[in-house]
């Protein structure tokens, strides 16, 4: 007998809100905070557009955790709270694309000038356990750890490892987080990598499955979910949100920086994630799209839903996140996941915003610029990330 | 019912050696591959030693040229490859989904990273070299290993510190009782660059010429490099195709609790717990010359061996290859699995004299072992042990 995983607590950084409540207002009422960074000059970069986590009150004082683990953190805080988890009893499991990236990059300029007594102070915290270890020493997590690393896919992945920590025994309670930050080194990577918006008259605007999308719009911050047994959440009277039902995690084995264009790897990922979570393709009332508003993604994400979904593909709805929160990187699967939880809770499809003149090969009902009220039992969450990386996840409305 | 998990291929990139059977007789020989850094490496307060994995060229182990790689996913590279060929596989799978591929890494390609870094700082950020910037992530060899060798289900990548491998091999292993493959590779890799080995003197952590596991005159790591996989089968999966496995990777434990004694406790216990074993014959400790980590070590060792220590032998084997971060776990389960199938266990390099906190075997010990725990412990506090048993139910 399969033991069943539930989400007692939820919490979340990100540009549009400094708590899962808020991120997800702003994700059903369609609110985005697209701003010209300011955390850097920008002025030698190409693109300047993201979401900074914007009302972050970030300790700059030089033996805080790095910025990213600071993100990570507040919004494992605001999870394990919500949740009355005891800490010692938690796990973490967390994922990102970075890790201490502002850390690191200040240590690889101290080397660069030639400062050692910088580099020094930065050296021991380059490691991406080093956020990892930060968050359990904050909060005092006396549970397994682990830190994962799948590009954009990570923020699902950490949910993957933890559901099975909780199944396996491993732990009684374990917070899946995933959380990235935007920084120098983030941001000139990310702008070589031609996914951003290149739109001059709306560089402030992500238009998934939008037929005139011009690429995505990075974001920071971090989301956290606490996971535990079923039983023991009965126990503790918690409040139960969602269950985790599944999931699925590969890669396309086709090329670093491209998906194949029928979307086989993405498919396959979602097929894994239902497989494991007992529940058939025509099951699924509603999917979180990764959506990310680049040229490839939407069409090929649409195709593979379609390819696994057959005809009921188009009697779900099927929404992106990202026009609204952005591209979190590491945290984007995990807001999606939280928006996913609030989906089945409150039977509200957030919509996709700035989607306008449909693409003929995204012929899904995206929810367009207005959230749907919908009637969903079991929803699937996407995320995909370069390299080739797939994860999704199969939440499910809490039914006793 | 689970399915057992074999241990079917052994792939090593090492500083003692290239392949299963050069590293195996480099450890029965307790060598040591540490050796003074280059001058350029250990110029401003570099580490002044290392073990490095110099003996291997890239190229045998590429389908096709690949002249962008970093060295760290040419090590993993070679491993796979080795790792592979030592279980007598196929490849490309006949089943792509149902093979997949875990890979745990404490440092990533951070040789890369610096170079496109570097770029940007000297000529501006529109200025750095786009095709680097893919092949800078956490992920990108475990993904180019996927794409090599089509490699299409169960896919993770591990980035808790000296504790990456084991994850990996942990993730594995479940993929596997939970029927999601038939076959998972299983890697830990680290690699060397200068900023690395600069940052380990930097930060105290190298330690000097004497430092060794377990010795009360350590005084930190020889860092190390290399990379370990595994090739990791059910059962049924194994038998169908008449593999010979090495052992069964029967146990698998994830410490917890406040403090790092009582977290490799837990771990230790409860990867025999797993495995439905009450026991171990050998320990291949996790030590790496570290104050706490080996004191600490050393302590949940006594404790959950109790009158065992002694009988049981303990061998630190990083006395010889360093600290190999994420290569550590997968590195000493080959060398476990080694042993296990030609009932010898490896002796600890430079174990001679007074003044270890354990007794450590100096030579190789003879006798069947039946039950070998290896220890994975990242100083910062994750844990994790495995035991291997003879493959029996494989």
């Amino acid at each position: 007998m399969k033991q069943r995983v539930v989400i007692t607590g939820m919490g979340a950084v990100s540009c549009v809100g400094q708590s899962a409540a808020e991120l997800w207002d702003a994700l059903r009422e369609g609110r985005p905070d697209f701003r010209p960074l300011n955390r850097f000059d920008t002025e030698p970069f190409r693109f300047v557009y993201g979401g900074q986590a914007w009302d972050f009150q970030a300790d700059e004082s030089p033996d805080a955790p790095d910025l990213a683990a600071q993100f990570l953190i507040a919004a494992c805080r605001e999870a394990l709270q919500q949740s009355g988890v005891a800490p010692e009893e938690a796990g973490l499991a967390a994922g990102t694309n970075f890790g201490p990236a502002q850390t690191i990059e200040r240590y690889l300029e101290a080397l660069h000038a030639g400062d050692l007594e910088a580099a020094a102070r930065l050296a021991p915290r380059l490691a991406f356990e080093n956020d990892v270890d930060s968050a359990c020493g904050a909060l005092g997590l006396g549970g397994p750890r682990a830190s994962l690393s799948l590009s954009c896919a990570s923020g699902n992945a950490a949910i993957g490892r933890a559901v099975d920590w909780i199944r396996r025994g491993d732990a009684y309670a374990a917070i899946a987080a995933g959380y990235d930050s935007i920084t120098k080194y983030t941001w000139t990577g990310l702008s070589s990598l031609r996914v951003i918006n290149a739109s001059k008259d709306e560089p402030d605007k992500v238009r998934p499955f939008d037929k005139r999308r011009q690429g995505t719009l990075f974001s920071e911050g971090a989301a956290a979910l606490v996971l535990e047994p079923l039983e023991r959440a009965q126990r503790r009277g918690a409040e139960i949100l969602a269950e985790v039902l599944g999931y699925g995690m590969n890669n396309n084995a086709f090329h670093i920086a491209h998906a194949s264009k029928e979307g086989a790897g993405t498919r396959e990922a979602m097929r894994a994630a239902l497989e494991d979570a007992g529940v058939e393709p025509s099951e699924v009332d509603y999917i979180n799209a990764h959506g990310t508003g680049t040229k490839p993604n939407d069409p090929i994400e649409t195709a593979a839903i379609k390819a696994l979904l057959g005809e009921h593909a188009y009697e779900i709805v099927v929404s992106s996140n990202k026009s609204v929160v952005g591209h979190g990187m590491g945290a984007a699967s995990s807001f999606e996941a939280i928006s996913t939880v609030y989906t089945l809770c409150e039977g509200v499809a957030p919509p996709t915003i700035n989607l306008d003149e449909p693409d003929p090969d995204c012929d899904l009902d995206y929810a367009a610029n207005r959230a749907k009220t919908i009637d969903a039992r079991i929803a699937l969450s996407n995320a995909a990330g370069i390299g080739g990386c797939n994860a999704a996840v199969v939440l499910g409305r809490y039914e006793p | 019912m689970s399915q057992a998990v074999c241990i079917t291929g052994v792939g090593v990139v090492s500083s003692i050696g290239v392949g299963a059977d050069e590293f195996w007789e480099s450890l029965l020989l307790g060598a040591s591959g540490v050796d003074e850094t280059p001058p350029e490496w250990a110029a401003e307060r570099g580490a002044p030693f290392a073990a490095r994995a110099m003996d291997f060229d890239p190229a045998d182990y590429l389908r096709s040229e690949k002249n962008y790689l970093d060295r760290h996913s040419e090590l993993g590279f070679a491993a796979l490859k080795l790792a592979l060929d030592d279980a007598g596989l196929a490849w490309p799978a006949q089943e792509p989904l149902r093979a997949g591929i875990a890979l745990g890494t404490c440092w990533g390609n951070m040789a890369t990273m610096q170079r496109f870094y570097d770029t940007a700082i000297e000529k501006g950020p529109r200025f750095a070299p786009p095709i680097l910037f893919p092949h800078a992530y956490a992920n990108t060899t475990a993904s180019l290993l996927a794409i090599e060798y089509e490699i299409k289900g169960p896919h993770a990548n591990f980035t808790s510190g000296l504790c990456a491998g084991a994850d990996a091999l942990a993730w594995a292993v479940e993929s596997l009782r939970r029927g999601r493959a038939d076959v998972m590779v299983a890697l830990g890799v680290d690699a060397l660059c200068q900023p690395l080995v600069q940052c380990f003197g930097l930060s105290g952590e190298a330690g000097g010429e004497e430092s060794r596991p377990f010795h009360e005159a350590r005084d930190g790591f020889i860092p190390g490099e290399g990379a370990a996989a595994l090739v990791l089968e059910r059962a049924d999966h194994a038998r169908a195709r008449r593999a010979n496995p090495y052992a069964a990777l029967a146990g698998v434990g994830a410490g917890v609790g406040r403090d790092l004694p009582v977290r490799i406790d837990t771990a230790m216990r409860r990867a025999w717990e797993d495995a439905g074993a009450s026991g171990a014959d050998a320990v291949f400790a996790a030590a790496n010359g570290s104050q706490q980590l080996d004191w600490a070590e050393a302590a949940a060792i006594n404790d959950v061996l109790g009158d065992a220590v002694g009988d049981a032998p303990v061998t630190a084997l990083k006395a010889g290859l360093g600290e190999m971060f994420a290569a550590a776990a997968p590195m000493l389960a080959a060398a476990a699995a080694l042993s296990i199938a030609r009932s010898l266990t490896p002796p600890t390099p430079d174990a001679e004299g007074e003044g270890f906190l354990l007794p450590l075997p100096v030579d190789p010990v003879v006798g069947a072992l039946d039950a070998a725990l290896v220890n994975c412990i990242d100083p910062r506090g994750a844990a994790m042990s495995f035991l291997l048993r003879k493959p029996e139910g494989c």
